[in-house]
């Protein structure tokens, strides 16, 4: 055992408690503790449910006792973005229009994290319903990356990397629009999934786009996330956008290989269509020779359509926003914050005709994607074109278009460590592969992982309770 | 399609038909992302004019439908 369970990650917790080398309540009790000592700093949490948590640990460890153990989540403690719906514990969506919504029931993503035993710590920080810049006159004030509290930890799951990389919560949930499972990932050298469009549920989940929405796992680890994909992953007949797709073992197919898969690459863009900051263009070459180095096949690839992107993602985007909130926006648009109305507001400027012409612009870039998949596995590319910026550059620092494309196309896509730039801020590596092979990404992902160092690396700024 | 923007009036009426009040000070930044968006918006309908464009398809999704594609993976070999 380490010094603080809360540095295992969430497949070694898993493992102590079936040695019954530790409890869940000892468990929990270690992380809420390490949230009391740093949380204040890092303003991860805009909810701490504790006594729900130590509750919930009581009863995992009664069930393990009594020979009841759940799988590797039971008695886990987890945490998830305060826009999914938790049952008897506040939901806020970072919003003052839902300061004191407290759901009846729990989101399917957290219905099934409880069945399968995981213990939820609280809700965690995000930006307003998802969108954004960050404010600190926002409703919680924006959490800081904890490896250096001066940068954004990213958005909009904010509080999810924050939370991982400060070693706050074994693993989390987020939701992805645009990139807002794997900026964060990136910006806090974390693990940050959006699986294919359809496989998590949505329901109970505040939406920002029906048309790009997605909601997927977070952690410290591949393995880890495989995990929590497999707890939550299936049909729901609760979210009319689920889709009947089979459910594969992820964990199972984690066999660490990288042989022959087909990796594309797009590196004239990455090099001359876009700026990439120096170390996160090194880091990255690095990794496509690592990829190469483990067997992969690496093909240089142009990304189709690159220039109607925009086009075609924020007009529905800020389109759908503007419909979901519109009641609101008109009844109580004034308690919405600032960042949120920047964004939202543009969505009452595109026409009917816009709108339609960027769905059929959608399915013309998916068809587009769905071709060059046919010639490569996986592509990569880096996850942002930059590391973290700080709370003044964020609010006008251009959003990086890798994350973008698979939100439009529904691919999964997945955030891994791949090294720190000279500031020791993280960089992230993006893998994207085919729809429904959300296996097959996990798996390249793990290979990558099992014979890298970056994930072992701890943030100081998390605090002295790391030593 | 319209016309280059004639905003912040523009804005203001169709956030106004919407019965949603826009302030003065949020009109820059609206002005600026549409602005950026609008050039994206041009070239997009430039494109579907010279390829085979698809159909804007309204069809609630079917449980099991895949994503945009219509293919669906469990066939694939």
């Amino acid at each position: 055992m380490t010094a603080s369970p809360t540095e295992l990650s969430l497949l070694e917790a898993a493992a102590a408690m079936e040695a019954r080398s530790i409890s869940s309540t000892e468990l929990t009790r270690a992380y809420l503790a390490r949230i009391d000592a740093l949380d204040a700093g890092l303003r991860c949490f805009i909810t701490v449910s504790r006594e729900q948590a130590l509750a919930d640990a009581a009863r995992a460890d009664d069930e393990r006792r009594s020979g009841g153990g759940r799988g590797s989540l039971h008695g886990i403690p987890v945490a998830v973005k305060d826009l999914f719906d938790t049952a008897g514990v506040r939901t806020t969506a970072n919003s003052r229009t839902r300061a004191d919504n407290v759901p009846v029931f729990d989101a399917t993503v957290v219905q099934r994290l409880r069945s399968a035993g995981a213990v939820l710590l609280g809700k965690l920080h995000m930006n307003e319903f998802a969108t954004g810049p960050l404010f600190e006159d926002d409703f919680r004030p924006p959490a800081r990356n904890p490896w250096n509290t001066d940068r954004t930890p990213g958005g909009s799951s904010s509080g999810s990397g924050a939370a991982l990389a400060a070693g706050l919560c074994a693993g989390s949930f987020g939701s992805d629009t645009g990139g807002s499972i794997r900026g964060p990932a990136a910006f806090c050298g974390v693990v940050g999934l959006k699986p294919t469009s359809g496989l998590v549920s949505r329901a109970g989940v505040a939406m920002l786009s029906w048309s790009f929405d997605h909601v997927g796992p977070m952690a410290r680890r591949v393995r880890d996330v495989a995990v929590l994909l497999q707890a939550t992953a299936g049909f729901d007949p609760a979210d009319p956008t689920s889709a009947d797709l089979s459910v594969p073992g992820f964990l199972s197919a984690l066999d660490g290989s990288a042989k022959r898969v087909r990796i594309g690459v797009p590196m004239r863009y990455v090099t001359s269509g876009i700026e990439v900051e120096e170390d996160v263009l090194g880091a990255f070459r690095a990794a496509i020779e690592h990829l190469r180095e483990l067997g992969a096949e690496i093909r240089e690839i142009e990304l189709p359509h690159l220039d109607v992107l925009d086009g075609i993602f924020n007009p529905i985007l800020q389109s759908e926003a503007a419909a979901y909130h519109q009641t609101q926006l008109a009844s109580r648009g004034s308690e919405y914050g600032r960042g949120f109305r920047r964004r939202v507001l543009e969505g009452y400027l595109y026409t009917g005709v816009e709108y339609v012409q960027a769905q059929r612009g959608r399915s013309m870039f998916t068809a587009a994607y769905d071709e060059l998949m046919r010639s490569v596995d996986i592509i990569v590319t880096p996850t942002t074109h930059r590391t973290a910026p700080t709370f003044a550059e964020q609010a006008t620092s251009a959003r990086s278009p890798f994350t973008r494309i698979f939100n439009v196309t529904g691919q999964p896509s997945i955030s891994i460590p791949c090294g720190f730039d000279r500031q020791g801020l993280p960089i992230g590596l993006l893998l994207s592969g085919r729809r429904s092979e959300d296996a097959s990404l996990l798996r390249l992902a793990d290979a990558y992982e099992r014979t890298t160092v970056w994930h072992q690396r701890r943030p100081s700024a998390a605090g002295a309770v790391v030593a | 399609m319209k016309a280059e923007p004639e905003l912040p009036i523009e804005l203001v009426a169709l956030a106004r038909r919407a019965g949603v009040d826009v302030r003065s000070d949020e009109w820059p930044f609206l002005l600026e992302a549409y602005g950026k968006t609008r050039a994206a918006i041009v070239r997009l309908s430039a494109t579907l004019r010279s390829v085979d464009a698809p159909a804007f398809d309204p069809r609630p999704r079917q449980s099991g439908e895949t994503r945009a594609s219509g293919q669906d993976p469990r066939t694939r070999a």
